[in-house]
């Protein structure tokens, strides 16, 4: 009895931990339904490690980049979105090419069933585990986690193998090179490290081209002087978007160092001139809804300092 | 002294006699001044000769200066007399010595190719050289000032290595 | 007792998985802007209007100085008075940004004159992001009327400052040595002006030689070199009455000379007996401390901003170069380690640069390196160029630049001319004859 105690008051406390440092702000959830006249009104959340975390002094500008890239979406390959009819003849063939690989290698895991696939235990990153949940939950999802281990590791291993073949392919049609069946085998071992939840059907992931997309087509509008130099944070941005891909809203968050620092608000500025110009935002075609919340962060460590 | 003044009254009135510019410069300040009043007219007509007599023997000494070797020349970025420089700088000595009631001074210059601060320093340099040489050949410091103009007052315009080394010079001149 | 721990296992599960499951809706994308452009923002500036909402003379004065102003930096771009659309509008109302948005333009700003009493004018202003529909900042400013040209450049330093995070340098003068006449005889004298070349008056009339003026920190004061009486010395002259002064009694040449940063003293060389030195004379108490003792040349000295330290050009290493050294004195080390020989260093407003020139094969140029000596870059070069002097805001240069004469025996031009510190943007400043040695004045006190 006070064995069981103790488990509750464990489990409760890890509850309250997880909580703690997984609950992200009410205000977020909700989309907030603003004209774009009004850019000021919508307080900061200031509540959330998250937000905080993106901010970081520029003195340690590698270290800084890296957190950002964290806390950016951890990639898995994915298809190409649908596109021009060019594209989709080489997506049909490189389909074709996928399903060969995928049953060459299929045969090799039959023959060989001692693959140590690990099942991660632990909850995985915060990060990329919302993804795969929103997989699960969205309807398009055609793969469900298997109860039956073996099931599932073929499964799991059929899907690794739908990404690890595209990547080959990609790598097939840049570089030349040959498969080798142990290579794969040994890509196969590596990924399976990672995380034990990975579904085939990735087309509603978010993926780098989408990110890389909009982020171009914005910094062609951000326009700053040297000055900019100055700033040494990086200044995030909330953005709302309808689903046209125009500009809802876009928030400058940080209120106070908006306040109390000139450089950083004549950046912030030419931040927020840049999103409102840049709108509408080119969102891939099918993810919109995924790209309804954006947080810029824009970084002027590109300007020389003089 | 006396003979010296006889000596100058002698040249001057031996120069006067061609020397018809002058003159006119004489004349014309007698003729004002004989014109600005009777009563004073003999005595200022005969301070204007004494000080245009002065004037011409100041005069007669400054050419007579240049004739010995007024100036001497600098290498680049220098201040060191080279023995040429000495040389003249011992005749100039000499004259310094005979004309012993006039005092000097001495300018230091440089070329343009410079920056103006330091071309000051160096043209204090420059003239402080050759005013110790001639204080060592024995003629007396209080006579001798000192006066730097850097690069504001080339000798010779232009921008060519021989209006420069022109340029990089000490003159001695008469106060 | 084991039902009831599987059962708390399991609310915990499925709490975690809803916990998940809730930060998946609430989740950002989040993308990096890692990248932009530099380019001169497009900016209008309508003319001032009256108190009845038309635009008038003096509207139209005050704009285009502010216009000049922020083009002439090279971080704006103007749109030209007779492209606007729409008619200029009162600073107390919003204008119609889709007026001014089709023309690329970013930011507006709108204004007004307005006669009070009998000599006095009401100047307002405010500017607005075209972008994002907002007004940014305002200000009003009561003047008498004569004062409409430095309102305008106070002006044209708060839009600055606000859209780039640098302060302006509108507000502000240079003093500076007006040349004229055959190169062997020339005639110098100290003029003023404001810094967009307005307001010109000369300070002296030419009869003795005078150069290398520079203004005081914190009064309206400038101090040079004259050949008054056919003595060089150091002086200081009042602009606001118009009186000079000799600095204390030395036994030789004083030149060189430059306030600290605090006003207080006069930092100079003294040069006697063929060795220039370095020494302050402090103006409330006239005590002279010599800095340097060395039998070389130490001149051109300038003091960092917070006084600390003392940058100087000497030749005690065998040619001319630049060293540092602590106000006192002590711990003089070399910082000029490149090819060619350093002069004329000046310390930046902000501390973090010195400007200086340099001479290295036949040619000039100028520079800026760090007070470590580290980071040498040249910006400008000429046969000869010489003598920066930093704006207010220690983003811009101003030097002065000689040609090199066509024909042997004519004059060459001299001239004043100012470049950003990032090397583009030579500009020329025109004078009513030739010009050097110019000197940036601080922000003027309001």
């Amino acid at each position: 009895m006070v064995g069981s105690t103790f488990i509750s008051i464990g489990l409760h406390i890890s509850f309250i931990i997880i909580a703690y440092f997984g609950m992200p702000s009410l205000k977020i959830k909700e989309p907030i339904e603003q004209p774009i006249d009004i850019v000021d009104d919508t307080p900061i959340s200031s509540k959330t490690s998250l937000k905080l975390g993106t901010t970081t002094v520029k003195k340690e500008n590698e270290k800084k980049i890296e957190e950002v890239k964290e806390k950016r979406i951890r990639k898995t390959i994915p298809p190409p979105p649908p596109a021009p009819s060019k594209e989709i003849i080489d997506k049909k063939n490189n389909e074709l090419k996928k399903q060969k690989e995928i049953n060459e290698i299929a045969e090799i895991i039959k023959k060989k069933p001692k693959l140590k696939i690990e099942k991660k235990k632990e909850i995985p990153k915060v990060v990329s585990k919302p993804k795969t949940l929103k997989k699960q939950t969205t309807p398009k999802v055609v793969v469900k986690p298997e109860k039956v281990k073996n099931k599932q590791k073929e499964n799991f291993a059929k899907g690794l193998l739908n990404t690890l073949a595209e990547a080959k392919i990609k790598n097939n049609d840049v570089k030349k090179k040959k498969a080798n069946k142990e290579d794969l085998l040994k890509k196969i071992k590596k990924m399976a490290g990672n995380s034990n939840r990975q579904v085939q059907e990735t087309s509603l992931n978010i993926s780098q081209t989408d990110i890389d997309r909009i982020s171009n087509h914005v910094n062609k509008f951000f326009n700053v002087s040297y000055a900019a130099s100055e700033v040494k944070y990086i200044i995030p941005l909330k953005i709302i978007t309808n689903l046209d891909g125009t500009v809802q809203s876009v928030t400058i968050i940080e209120k106070s160092k908006y306040m109390k620092d000139k450089f950083y608000r004549a950046v912030a500025d030419a931040a927020r001139r840049a999103v409102l110009d840049s709108s509408p935002l080119p969102l891939p075609k099918g993810k919109e809804k995924l790209f309804r919340n954006i947080e810029f962060n824009f970084d002027t460590s590109f300007v020389m300092s003089y | 002294m006396n003979k010296k003044l006889l000596a100058m009254l002698g040249t001057v009135a031996l120069l006067s006699a061609c020397e018809t510019a002058s003159q006119k410069v004489v004349s014309g300040t007698a003729a004002t001044s004989s014109s600005s009043g009777s009563t004073s007219g003999s005595a200022s007509s005969s301070v204007d000769k004494k000080q245009s007599l002065f004037a011409q023997a100041k005069q007669t000494a400054a050419d007579k200066l240049i004739a010995v070797g007024d100036r001497v020349l600098f290498d680049y970025d220098s201040a060191e007399l080279d023995s040429s420089a000495k040389i003249l700088l011992d005749a100039q000595s000499r004259f310094l010595r005979v004309n012993s009631d006039l005092n000097f001074i001495i300018e230091g210059h440089c070329d343009e190719r410079g920056t103006r601060e330091y071309n000051l320093a160096l043209g204090e340099q420059r003239a402080t050289a050759v005013r110790d040489y001639l204080v060592i050949q024995g003629i007396d410091p209080d006579r001798i000032k000192v006066i730097s103009y850097g690069k504001e007052k080339p000798a010779v315009v232009g921008s060519n290595n021989m209006a420069w080394s022109k340029n990089r010079r000490a003159v001695t001149v008469i106060e | 007792m084991n039902k009831s721990l599987y059962l708390l296992c399991l609310k915990f599960l499925v709490l975690s998985f809803g916990l998940m499951t809730f930060n998946v809706f609430a989740d950002d994308v989040k993308i990096n802007i890692n990248s932009g452009q530099i380019e001169p923002l497009p900016v209008a500036i309508a003319d001032f209007t009256d108190k009845d909402g038309n635009s008038n003379q003096i509207g139209r004065q005050i704009s285009e100085v502010i216009s000049n102003n922020l083009v002439g930096s090279g971080q704006f771009k103007a749109i030209e008075s007779a492209a606007f659309i729409a008619p200029p509008t009162s600073p107390s109302v919003r204008p119609n940004f889709t007026d001014w948005s089709p023309l690329g333009i970013k930011a507006l700003v709108t204004g007004s004159v307005k006669n009070i009493n009998n000599d006095e004018i009401e100047i307002e202003f405010r500017l607005w992001d075209v972008v994002a529909e907002t007004d940014l900042i305002g200000l009003r400013l009561t003047v008498v009327s004569n004062a409409w040209r430095r309102v305008a450049h106070i002006i044209s330093d708060e839009i600055f400052e606000r859209l780039s995070g640098d302060s302006g340098y509108f507000d502000t003068r240079i003093v500076y040595v007006s040349e004229s006449g055959p190169q062997n005889n020339r005639l110098k004298r100290l003029a003023i002006m404001d810094q967009d070349g307005e307001n010109h008056q000369y300070l002296t009339d030419g009869s003795f030689l005078v150069l290398t003026p520079r203004f005081s920190p914190t009064s309206q004061e400038i101090t040079y070199l004259a050949y008054f009486k056919n003595e060089p010395r150091v002086y200081i002259f009042n602009l606001e009455t118009g009186q000079q002064e000799l600095l204390g009694s030395f036994p030789g040449m004083t030149f060189a000379p430059r306030f600290s940063p605090k006003g207080d003293k006069i930092i100079m060389s003294l040069a006697q007996k063929g060795v220039t030195d370095i020494y302050t004379m402090n103006l409330n108490n006239q005590k002279v401390d010599r800095l340097t003792n060395s039998s070389s040349i130490d001149t051109s000295p300038s003091y960092s901003p917070d006084g600390k330290k003392i940058i100087f050009n000497s030749d005690r290493g065998g040619s001319q170069q630049i060293y540092i050294m602590d106000s006192n004195g002590k711990g003089v080390k070399r910082i000029s380690f490149g090819n060619g020989r350093y002069a004329t260093p000046v310390w930046a407003p902000k501390g973090e640069l010195i400007a200086f020139t340099k001479m290295y094969k036949n040619k000039f140029y100028i520079g800026v390196m760090s007070p470590d000596g580290s980071g040498e870059r040249l910006l400008a070069e000429g046969y000869l160029v010489e003598g920066p002097t930093w704006a207010p805001n220690g983003r811009v240069l101003m030097y002065f630049k000689q040609d090199k004469p066509v024909d042997d025996g004519k004059s060459t031009n001299v001239n004043l001319y100012k470049i950003d510190i990032t090397g583009f943007r030579e500009t020329r400043i025109i004078t009513p004859s030739d010009g050097s040695d110019p000197a940036w004045s601080p922000l003027l006190p309001n």
